[in-house]
């Protein structure tokens, strides 16, 4: 880690902070986090992925080669697991939201929650794992072409939030019409 | 050649906004998904001046012109990414404040202009300008 990297992580930060503005206590939900964080972390205990190794590797300089490799495949792996980790917290959040229908003042909430372990699973996976995956890349001797999913499976995600948004206000219009 | 293409882009999207121009000109949109893609670009050790120099001449060494490829490349990618939690972010703002009118605004214009403003980036920006540097090497 360089200075340039500290100062982007930084501003990545102020930037989310914000657009976030006093609404901070909303956009925390730990509920979220723990099913978010865990199901990564343990999908990526199950691939036997060397966690330690994985952030040890960033932090220090004196790594080795392949120390290295492993900790970039170790982050790229983080990447794919925390889309099917967003996938299954936005299945399950539907069904909370879903089942309290009758209910019009908890929709808000329930939907709030949803979006939020989205929201988590896509900032580790597609900001921070990716983040930390190319500056290993750039400290191996050929650090080789950018993954040609990549930009794909970003567009996948804005996509899918994109019908999100149309969901949202489709459930909004039909409390709204029938509450 | 590229800042003529830059422009007419910009131009014609201009053109079809017309008289809601200023509707469509957020500036926490912007810093969200313009500097977040920055600040994600530095974070990932992507090399910022190659890419400008990408952008503005023709004839590259190579190593730049890979440190290019791959800047453009994550620039489409984190642009994306961040546009979308943006989006999630507008969505869990507008929530919690059903009730509150006056926040429900800010709320949309983020969800909504974020993902706009997120595809410009990654795909009238950044798209072109990797193709082309692929397409020379």
């Amino acid at each position: 880690m360089n200075v340039p990297r500290i100062v982007g992580f930084l501003i990545l930060i102020t930037t989310l902070m914000i657009g976030i503005g006093s609404n901070l206590a909303s956009m925390i939900d730990p509920q979220s986090l723990i099913l978010v964080i865990g199901s990564i972390l343990g999908m990526l205990l199950l691939g036997k992925h060397n966690l330690g190794g994985m952030v040890s590797a960033v932090f220090s300089d004196s790594a080795d080669e392949t120390a290295v490799r492993e900790a970039i495949e170790g982050y790229k792996m983080g990447r794919y697991y925390s889309m099917a980790a967003a996938t299954v917290a936005l299945g399950l959040g539907s069904i909370v939201v879903l089942r309290n229908l009758s209910d019009p003042g908890s929709i808000g909430p329930g939907l709030a929650i949803a979006l939020l372990s989205t929201l988590y699973a896509l900032l580790l996976g597609f900001v921070l794992f990716l983040g930390l995956q190319s500056g290993l890349e750039k400290r191996l001797p050929e650090p080789g072409p950018v993954d040609e999913r990549l930009v794909p499976a970003a567009l996948l995600a804005l996509v899918f939030c994109t019908v999100m948004t149309v969901a949202v206000f489709g459930v909004l219009t039909a409390s709204f019409t029938t509450g | 050649m590229r800042f003529i293409g830059l422009i007419l882009v910009f131009v014609s999207l201009a053109v079809a906004a017309g008289s809601n121009l200023s509707s469509m000109i957020d500036l926490v949109s912007l810093i969200m998904t313009l500097i977040g893609t920055i600040g994600a670009l530095l974070f990932a050790g992507a090399s910022i001046p190659s890419m400008l120099k990408a952008f503005v001449s023709a004839d590259l060494e190579e190593e730049v012109k890979q440190q290019a490829i791959r800047g453009w490349k994550l620039a489409a990618g984190f642009s994306l990414a961040l546009g979308a939690s943006a989006t999630f972010i507008g969505l869990v703002i507008l929530l919690t404040n059903m009730d509150d009118l006056a926040a429900i605004g800010p709320g949309f214009a983020i969800a909504n202009l974020t993902s706009i403003y997120a595809l410009i980036i990654a795909f009238v920006i950044s798209l072109p300008i990797y193709k082309s540097l692929e397409r020379n090497t």
